[in-house]
């Protein structure tokens, strides 16, 4: 007989790991969200409630389609998950699932400056992670 | 690991006693801010203490709940400890640390490099006078040119081993350099994310176990 599972695994999931949500925080506040407390970013990615509400800042709908995108491709701990991470993720931001899918990569294989440098700072933000979640003796 | 619930609380402990330090003094050691470090790393995935937790749930239940308990306790303080003392704590910084631990490497490997050049620019002129020895004497000055081999042949040979030990020493620093790379860009607020996906993981593992009790399971 299967044992009874006790401590549900659904709601405590890491989704992204938190030095990703710490170095992605600083490109993303203030430039793609309106304030938020680095925890409600770190829920947000997680997938859980915010204690704030969660607000797009006007003109940067792209970016944050492109950050989803970027998260998506390459760095959740469960791949399988993506599409559904992306939709939820979407949900608590107020945007629409079928803008994204039509426009997620805009930002990608822009030649604009503004998201060059965007595209910048997130490729920085994801090194700096990369390294520093790692422990060396 | 025998226990990573207990494992956890006693780094969060840890980590709460030495930031606490560092509010009050302003600084730690490198070795103190490296253990941050290790914290960070060690526990920043919750997945395997929810898998841990799920066993505990079937042999002991009852000391699940009290470790979880503590563990939200805990994690709860470090939390209000970056609340309380925010201003202080986002001074801390990891980068002049790892420059002084570097340094000396990083002299090491360009002192040799210095030397290996040195080195280099002396032999160099002897390689070209030997190389070109057939085209500008003949074999009357067979003694001489004997005397230049040797000549080249030791300074080439100090060039080699300085040059080696260059290559070495380059390779010591650089691998320092990769080892402490994450420390380097290791941040404190990210054990405050650290406390609150605890506090939220402990809470979560509490609410499910009094739900299970509620259901009338209260044996193992």
């Amino acid at each position: 007989m299967a044992t009874k599972q006790i401590i549900r695994k659904e709601s405590k999931h890491t989704y992204l790991h938190l030095a990703y949500c710490m170095k992605l925080y600083k490109v993303c506040n203030k430039v793609l969200f309106k304030w938020m407390d680095d925890l409600d970013f770190m829920n947000l990615m997680n997938l859980r409630d915010t204690i704030d509400p969660v607000e797009v800042m006007s003109g940067k709908k792209g970016h944050v389609y492109y950050l989803l995108y970027v998260i998506s491709e390459k760095l959740l701990l469960k791949e399988w998950l993506a599409s559904e991470w992306i939709e939820c993720v979407l949900e608590r931001c107020n945007l629409k699932k079928e803008s994204y899918y039509s426009h997620y990569t805009d930002v990608k294989n822009s030649r604009d400056d503004g998201d060059i440098e965007f595209r910048e700072a997130i490729a920085e933000a994801i090194k700096e992670a990369e390294n520093s979640k790692d422990y060396y003796e | 690991m025998d226990n990573d619930i207990k494992q956890t609380i006693q780094d969060l402990v840890l980590a709460k006693d030495l930031l606490e330090r560092y509010v009050g003094h302003g600084s730690l050691s490198f070795d103190e801010k490296k253990t941050l470090w290790r914290i960070f790393c060690q526990h920043s995935n919750t997945d395997q203490l929810v898998d841990e937790a799920e066993k505990a749930a079937h042999n002991n239940i009852d000391e699940l709940y009290n470790e979880t308990q503590t563990l939200l306790v805990k994690a709860q303080e470090l939390v209000n400890l970056f609340r309380s003392s925010q201003e202080v704590l986002s001074s801390f910084s990891t980068q002049k640390d790892c420059d002084s631990y570097l340094k000396p490497f990083y002299d090491a490997k360009k002192k040799a490099e210095q030397e290996a050049q040195e080195a280099y620019q002396d032999y160099l002129p002897l390689y070209h006078q030997y190389d070109n020895w057939g085209y500008m004497n003949d074999d009357s000055e067979k003694e001489e040119y004997e005397k230049l081999g040797l000549e080249h042949d030791i300074k080439k040979a100090l060039y080699d081993k300085l040059h080696a030990e260059a290559v070495r020493l380059n390779d010591v620093y650089m691998a320092e350099l990769r080892r402490l790379s994450g420390l380097m860009y290791f941040e404190v607020s990210m054990l405050k994310l650290l406390a609150a996906n605890m506090v939220i993981v402990a809470q979560g593992i509490l609410a499910d176990i009094e739900s299970y009790k509620k259901e009338g399971n209260y044996g193992n």
